[in-house]
């Protein structure tokens, strides 16, 4: 039985160095990745993606609630992996004949062979593999020819290679040489999450290795969101999921376990906020000195930051922080989207939340 | 009728960045307030303590209340240190007088500290935005500046508030400040000087920021039935009252009133069965200027957005028809967070009992002091009146 590959989505990073694109200093694998899945038509082409494989430098942890930041819960997702074991168990899933769901597989571009591997990671294409017919390739944002096209046709016979070959060998095929992929310069995840009684245990990576993000002030000093805490509402923090109360109709945000309005828990049903054209209603442009110290190294490296309080919805505010425009180009009034974006590092860990880039244009509008 | 509380004596230290360990400053408070007291007092006459502290850089954070009972030497009665970040001495100012209204005691010590300079600067920062709401607000890059520079922002858009009314504010506070010894920034600025001054959060600038102090202040309480054993001029504190609101901005109702300080207010008022224009003088929370234009909104003594028109007809000096913070508030007298409140009732002590020297209020019979918790998650309005 043959599969396809039926949808193919990615996102370019917002940021630009020597006409190099480079990720934003929130952005990363996890944030690119996430927005790249984001645009893939769910289900794929009639077939429930029931799996996805993140690939890239991925905090396992977090690759473990990747499901809630695509906003399918239920999901299974596979950690991170070298590409050898990656293709793998890609290859085992395509073969296996009781598989009856597709596969997702998130990568950087720098994966494909014979790409020299960037020193950051440039972009992050989504793949989802279905049952079907034929090769093909479908998305808005992905060309089915061309260079990019090529490249992931290129890995899809690699991947269908090593699938035969291991028909072939009785023996697991030794990983091909040089193709472990570095990104992000080098930069390794290594944290470990146990759960310990019920809670999780954290162990902060042993080399929390680059650059400054190495920094050893960034632990907690006695007021600060645990990382539970701060996973509890990772849905809200990723997508923007609000509650609905059945019973009283209200709307609140971030979700609460009971409705501030009329107290009942019973009738509680996640909404997920559009994250598109949120109006401004308050501004100020934070400056160096004025900022938590979680954020200093950002402080300390692109300086001023915008924050903003945007309504996400006629009961609902949000307060974001800008990225990708200068500090003070949203005024009250514009409109902003809110995008997936790491934070700050604490205690060898990112925290991820939404940020708000100006509102792209409406199609239809003219400028 | 209901039995009143009574300030019968009250201390203050020089608020700023200073020597004095934590300890060091509330025995100094404490002691001015004993030795302030006419006719004497007998520490363990007092029946309870309460103290105001946000436990700023981590000093002591848990049962601070006891060291208030050492340093005041009231070791074996009951203390309890009470917290609501920038307003925890007014809600300790709070539980003091309830305790006394509902008679069950005769006579209380509220007291406040704080101790903020000796953390290095990034402990600060970090405790800066602690009392933020902290899983929304300060994951999105905000300490207080930040949320004030929101609230401003929104402010100049509804009412158009010009800046000239911030600096205004910081201009007034600073003069004021200049006659209080006991003030953080002892230095006259000007209109220009505030409007080139550095942005910090935008609209708002250095000098639209109280500075980060260190300091204590103390109040005796008592029944203003017993208050005569302490005091032929006790001063009455004729309501209190207190509110609260969401903790994060985007909660709220609205961005440009706090509903904490209206409530507050309206239930001050109404325990007080005084009007609006019998005070005389206030004491508001200015932690950035925006502040009190907010405090002079909200408290009812300006329309919405009719507050910067107030500041800038001079109204609200020294001299003027209804001073506002005449001892330099918080933007220039200082702002150790737990002792705020306290410090604010102290200066309505004096004040009313016309021993605030060259910051003298004429003729002041009423007073309001108003104390706000963060960026308005908790407010108390407390009224008082010469006895």
């Amino acid at each position: 039985m043959s599969r396809s590959i039926v949808a193919g989505s990615r996102v370019e990073p917002s940021g630009e160095l020597g006409g190099v694109p480079v990720p934003g200093p929130d952005e990363d694998a996890f944030t690119l990745s996430v927005a790249a899945i984001d645009r893939l038509p769910w289900p794929v082409a009639g077939f429930p993606v029931r799996q996805v494989q993140p690939f890239g430098p991925f905090p396992p942890a977090l690759a473990g609630d990747l499901g809630e930041a695509l906003g399918r819960p239920g999901i299974d997702v596979r950690p991170a992996r070298p590409l050898p074991e990656l293709g793998a168990g890609l290859i085992s899933l395509l073969d296996d004949p009781t598989e009856e769901g597709g596969v997702a597989l998130v990568l950087p571009t720098s994966v494909p062979q014979g790409a020299p591997v960037p020193p950051r990671i440039s972009e992050a294409i989504a793949l989802g593999f279905a049952r079907g017919p034929g090769v093909r390739l479908r998305g808005s944002s992905l060309p089915a020819g061309g260079a990019d096209g090529a490249r992931i046709d290129d890995l899809v016979q690699e991947l269908r290679g090593h699938s035969s070959a291991r028909r072939a060998a009785s023996d697991p095929r030794p990983a091909p040489a040089g193709r472990d992929v570095e990104v992000d310069g080098g930069m390794a995840w290594s944290e470990t999450r146990t759960p310990v009684g019920g809670r999780f245990q954290w162990e902060s990576p042993a080399a929390y290795s680059q650059g400054s993000s190495a920094d050893p002030w960034l632990v907690s000093e006695g007021a600060y969101l645990p990382w539970p805490t701060y996973l509890a509402h990772r849905s809200g923090r990723w997508r923007l999921a609000a509650a609905e109360c059945g019973a009283c109709g209200a709307r609140f945000f971030p979700w609460r376990g009971s409705c501030p309005n009329c107290g009942r828990s019973d009738r509680l049903e996640r909404r997920e906020l559009s994250r598109s054209g949120l109006e401004v209603e308050a501004t100020t442009v934070v400056h160096p000195g004025a900022q938590p110290s979680e954020f200093d190294l950002q402080a300390g490296s692109s300086g001023s930051y915008e924050v903003v309080v945007a309504r996400a919805d006629p009961h609902i505010r949000v307060t974001l922080q800008l990225t990708g425009a200068s500090p003070g180009s949203v005024r009250i009034g514009d409109r902003v989207d809110a995008v997936l974006r790491r934070l700050f590092p604490l205690e060898g860990a990112w925290r991820y939340g939404l940020k708000a880039i100006p509102a792209a244009p409406m199609a239809g509008t003219t400028a | 009728m209901r039995r009143r509380a009574a300030v019968v004596g009250a201390g203050h230290t020089r608020f700023g960045a200073l020597n004095e360990s934590p300890r060091e400053l509330l025995r100094a408070a404490v002691d001015q307030a004993y030795g302030s007291v006419d006719k004497g007092l007998t520490p363990l006459d007092i029946g309870e303590g309460f103290l105001g502290t946000l436990g700023f850089s981590g000093w002591q954070l848990g049962n601070a209340s006891a060291v208030l009972a050492e340093e005041a030497r009231i070791t074996g009665a009951p203390v309890t240190r009470v917290e609501n970040a920038c307003a925890s001495a007014g809600f300790a100012l709070r539980s003091g007088i309830l305790a006394i209204e509902s008679g069950a005691r005769d006579l209380i010590l509220v007291a406040g500290v704080e101790k903020m300079t000796d953390a290095p600067s990034r402990r600060r920062r970090y405790w800066l935005g602690v009392s933020g709401d902290t899983e929304w607000e300060r994951m999105a890059g905000l300490t207080f500046a930040g949320v004030y520079g929101l609230m401003a922002s929104a402010h100049m858009r509804e009412h158009g508030t010009p800046v000239e009314a911030l600096a205004e504010v910081a201009v007034k506070n600073h003069a004021n400040a200049l006659k209080n010894p006991n003030a953080h920034l002892r230095k006259a600025i000007s209109r220009e000087e505030v409007l080139a001054s550095p942005l910090v959060a935008d609209p708002l600038r250095l000098f639209d920021c109280c500075p980060v102090s260190d300091g204590a202040a103390a109040l005796l309480l008592a029944g203003e039935d017993v208050a005569h054993r302490f005091t032929d001029t006790p001063v009455l504190i004729a309501g209190a009252g207190a509110g609260s609101d969401a903790l994060a901005l985007q909660d709220r109702r609205s961005m440009t009133r706090l509903a904490a300080t209206r409530r507050a207010a309206d239930e001050a008022f109404q325990r007080a069965g005084v009007e609006r224009s019998d005070v005389d003088f206030l004491e508001v929370h200015d932690c950035f200027t925006i502040a009190e234009l907010l405090a002079l909104e909200d408290l009812g003594f300006a329309a919405p957005g009719g507050a910067a028109a107030l500041e800038l007809s001079g109204a609200t000096r020294l001299g003027g028809e209804r001073p506002v913070n005449p001892d330099g508030g918080l933007k220039a007298k200082g702002h150790p967070i737990g002792a705020t409140g306290a410090s604010q009732a102290y200066e309505a002590f004096v004040q009313l009992r016309g021993s605030a020297g060259d910051r003298q209020v004429r003729g002041a019979e009423t007073a309001l002091a108003h104390n706000v918790g963060g960026s308005g998650a908790s407010a108390t309005v407390t009224l008082f009146s010469v006895g």
